[in-house]
């Protein structure tokens, strides 16, 4: 039996069309490789690489609210600002910031108006990578002095290219007098009457590179300072002066910050002699010390110190590491410090203490160098909320400028609430956002 | 039938060019930091390595954009070409070890060791691999002392005697754990190796202080002086830098360095002006460079016109130093404003240590017709030559220097401390102590003449 297909043969129509599939088969087979390999090169990469690793740390917006206050540099320019302080230099009854700027190699004195301009004075002049200028009535003249820590050159350089410079204040400008030259780099002085004989007498951090020491000066009055040899290490940034052992003479303390990363205090033990005291050393040679600073944190009575880490200057591409950010060594007497890690901001250069909220207790301000700076949500400046516990929570205040490696508080526009001030060292990639000396002023808080 | 068979053929010619397709469209792109961040010329530079792997894919290419972008310092994005390398050609030791750097460099130590470590099980025993051993081994020493973990650390640098870094790090372990008797004699023999080595001298020291040997900090510190930065601690980033100058900017850069020595100096000036050039619109730190060096091609073509217009440039992008003041100065002396130039080296000079600033301002000062401000700079300039000597552990040049700056300025009393030293570090004693009582003659508060000669070493 066969079925009625097999005996009828197909029409000519269904013939025809078997015989144009054919065709169109055949051209099929032909065409795709040819099509295919044509088309290859065109295909898009449509893959991906794995999640790219950022290690930038950015924080919760801050609930007090600041508005941001800078002049914008030349779009050539990388403005190279290593210190800023907020103070009234001028003693006209408003605060001022206080600036050593390497680029210019100058001291200035800016003013913020409450509109948010700003005016610069240029205060001194020629002074070869200035790191610090310190405000004090060396001569007790009632008028602000200016000593400044003479880097002598901004990039590493383990050469005797530093030296402080006292620029006595008087009516006809500044009068520079060199009190100390001939040593490596400096980048801090701090006074302090060591020797208890009524005058001040000076701290310095002669920083170096490779070599480096830390000296006191003895004022032996008109100007004049004989230089004693504390400690010899490369790498001092700060040296706070305060009384940390509590016993009414004023101590130096200093953070090491190459290869050694070692804080390190000098006890005041009368008469100009010092007894120097390890207090805290980290294995970890990068760390990235970066300053060091003495406040009451807890307002237990004592001074504690806090270094900001984060500094790694030294490589040339620097990255924000995970033990970067704010330590805090809680005095406990006795020479005794307990080590708290409140922050880890990436990069974190710069710190400085203030109540911010008015709340009563003491925030931690801090600036950043070195955060992840590729993606913009980073933060360069935030601030760290104490609990009245020393519980600190960060919140971010801006992700600009960048590269930041000093911060300052203080009230800027007379309106009662600390404003914040901070510098941009505009010496690593990339070259974005860049800033020079930027102000932050706090507005207060709309009501419930 | 033929139906049939061309059907078949067609239904795999569909499997494999889809297979192909989709092979293809799998493959990854790179990736890139914001164009916008990067050096200009280091995006045109990459662009064809980016067009290669984008359409080869090919473990060689990915490995070369890796590089190109650790050399920028891109550590996160190069670690993506790295893997991508990697999973290409599973057997590179080299894409793994680059992936281990840029975690480390990026603060990941923990998985950075776990890739150094799974590199050194597989290194055989040639004389090559030894080597990357050591390296290998060091790198994560490094990083267990970066998480603290010194107990690791110590472990791995002792397994690692032969490289000196590890020998560093080891003795410094030991000092901090008051182990000076095993540290001292690692110090020594180190020392012996490398007689020079600033950072072993150093180690030397902080072993005499906690062992409370006065007497030998003081004699280290003298040694400490003329000790040289020799032995590198982190040995293992030196392979970057062939990478940065490949590329962007610095490879211009390094391009007019090799036609400097032979160009003509309008050609110089032609080819700075068009590096300059390239640097209009942006900020860069080499844009200061470039004008600096114009400067330079500019003084000895003797244009201070043009001198002065660059200087223009440089304090318009807020720079002012010692340098660009004596450029200055050497400007208006070549148009005749001696007097205008002599306030500007007085200025440079109160910037710089360097000598030869001293010295050619002496010059200028002596164009001036200022002739004891002229003695007392090129004094300074001779004993700052001479101070470079001592450091360099060249005596007999730095002793005549300094007799030389003596002579021209006895009353400085920073000159007689310094030939002091001098004569210390050669062994003359007394000679030494002369010069650091007539220090004090001059200058009763130089407080480290005094504490030379209440601590004297003999």
């Amino acid at each position: 039996m066969t079925s009625a297909a097999e005996n009828n043969p197909p029409s000519e129509a269904v013939r025809r069309s078997h015989k144009g599939a054919t065709v169109l088969l055949i051209c099929l087979v032909v065409l795709l490789p040819l099509a295919t390999w044509l088309l290859l090169p065109l295909v898009p990469p449509l893959g991906s690489l794995p999640e790219l690793y950022s290690g930038g740390t950015s924080y919760d917006a801050s609930p007090l609210t600041f508005q941001r206050v800078s002049e914008t540099p030349p779009v050539t320019a990388l403005p190279l600002i290593t210190n800023v302080q907020i103070l009234d230099f001028d003693q006209d009854g408003k605060n001022e910031i206080l600036t050593c700027d390497a680029a210019g190699n100058q001291v200035l004195l800016i003013s913020v108006e409450p509109d948010g301009s700003t005016s610069t004075e240029v205060l001194i002049k020629d002074v070869a990578a200035p790191a610090h200028a310190t405000p004090v009535d060396i001569d007790a003249d009632g008028d602000l002095d200016v000593i400044v820590s003479v880097l002598g050159n901004i990039q590493p350089d383990d050469g005797v290219v530093g030296k402080v410079e006292l620029h006595e204040q008087t009516e006809d400008g500044f009068v520079r007098h060199i009190i100390l030259d001939d040593v490596r780099r400096v980048a801090d002085v701090q006074p302090g009457d060591f020797d208890q004989d009524g005058d001040l007498d000076l701290a310095v951090a002669v920083f170096g590179y490779n070599r480096g020491e830390v000296v006191w000066l003895e004022n032996k009055g008109d100007f004049q300072f004989l230089d004693h040899h504390l400690y010899a290490a490369p790498g001092t940034i700060h040296v706070p002066v305060a009384d940390y052992d509590g016993d009414g003479d004023l101590d130096i303390a200093a953070i090491v910050s190459q290869e050694e990363e070692e804080l390190v205090a000098f006890e005041n033990l009368g008469k100009g002699k010092f007894q120097a005291r390890s207090l805290w050393m980290t294995p970890n040679m990068d760390l990235g010390s970066a300053g060091l600073l003495h406040a009451d944190l807890d307002q237990d009575g004592d001074e504690d110190l806090i270094l900001p880490a984060g500094d790694n200057l030294e490589d040339f591409d620097a990255y924000p590491q995970p033990y970067h950010g704010c330590y805090w060594f809680e005095n406990k007497g006795n020479w005794d410090f307990a080590l708290h890690r409140i922050s880890d901001l990436g990069g974190t250069y710069a710190g400085a203490v203030a109540d911010l909220d008015g709340d009563g207790d003491l925030d931690v301000v801090l600036a950043s160098m070195t955060n992840d700076w590729y993606s913009p949500e980073h933060a360069s400046l935030v601030w760290l909320e104490n609990d009245g516990e020393q519980n600190f929570k960060t919140w971010q205040i801006d992700q600009r400028p960048i590269h930041l490696v000093t911060v300052a508080t203080g009230d800027l526009n007379a309106d009662g609430l600390p404003d914040i001030a901070a510098g941009a060292l505009n010496m690593r990639k990339p070259f974005d956002r860049i800033g020079s000396v930027a102000s932050w002023l706090q507005r207060p808080q709309e009501g419930p | 039938m033929l139906f049939r068979s061309l059907l078949l053929i067609f239904v795999a010619e569909c499997l494999i060019c889809g297979y192909t397709l989709v092979q293809r469209a799998s493959r990854p792109a790179p990736v890139l930091p914001d164009a916008r961040l990067m050096d200009p010329l280091f995006v045109e530079d990459i662009q064809p390595l980016v067009a290669e792997v984008t359409d080869q894919n090919s473990a060689y290419d990915w490995m070369l954009l890796g590089e190109a972008l650790l050399g920028q310092g891109y550590y996160s994005h190069a670690e993506l070409c790295f893997a991508q390398a990697a999973e290409l050609m599973p057997e590179s030791r080299l894409a793994e070890s680059r992936i281990a750097y840029c975690q480390e460099r990026t603060g990941r130590t923990t998985p950075s060791t776990q890739t150094y470590r799974e590199l050194l099980a597989t290194l055989d025993n040639s004389r090559e691999a030894q080597r990357e051993q050591m390296q290998t081994r060091y790198e994560i020493g490094r990083n267990f002392l970066r998480e603290e973990e010194i107990e690791q650390a110590e472990q791995i640098f002792r397994e690692n005697p032969g490289f000196l870094p590890a020998r560093y790090q080891l003795a410094k372990l030991l000092i901090r754990s008051d182990r000076i008797e095993e540290a001292l004699p690692l110090i020594e023999e180190s020392l012996q190796r490398v007689p020079r080595s600033l950072k072993f001298r150093k180690l030397e020291l902080q072993a005499y202080r906690k062992a409370g040997d006065d007497q030998k900090v003081a004699r280290t510190l003298l040694m400490l002086e003329r000790a040289k930065h020799s032995v590198p601690l982190h040995p293992g980033s030196t392979f970057i830098e062939p990478f940065r100058l490949q590329y962007g900017i610095d490879r211009r850069v390094e391009a007019f360095n090799q036609r400097i020595a032979g160009g003509d100096l309008d050609q110089l000036a032609e080819e700075l002006e068009a590096l300059i050039a390239l640097t209009e619109e942006r900020a860069t730190t080499h844009r200061a460079i470039f004008l600096m060096r114009l400067l330079e091609v500019d003084l000895q073509r003797k244009r201070s016109e043009r001198m002065l217009q660059t200087i223009a440039q440089l304090n318009e992008l807020g720079i002012q130093n010692a340098e660009i003041l004596l450029y200055e100065a050497r400007a208006q002396g070549m148009q005749g404003n001696w007097q205008q130039a002599a306030a500007l080296v007085r200025r440079a000079s109160l910037m710089s240590k360097d000598p030869e600033l001293h010295l050619a301002a002496a010059e200028i000062l002596e164009q001036a017709d200022e002739g004891a401000a002229a003695k007392t700079e090129r004094a300074l300039g001779l004993r700052l030559q001479a101070m470079n000597h001592y450091r360099e552990d060249q005596l007999n040049e730095a002793l005549e220097l300094i007799q030389k700056s003596m002579t021209l300025n006895p009353n400085d009393a920073q000159t007689w401390y310094d030939r002091g030293m001098i004569q210390l570090a050669q062994g003359n004693q007394e000679a030494a102590r002369a010069d650091f009582q007539a220090c004090l003659e001059r200058d009763p508060l130089h407080g480290r003449a005094s504490e030379r000669l209440t601590t004297f070493v003999d």
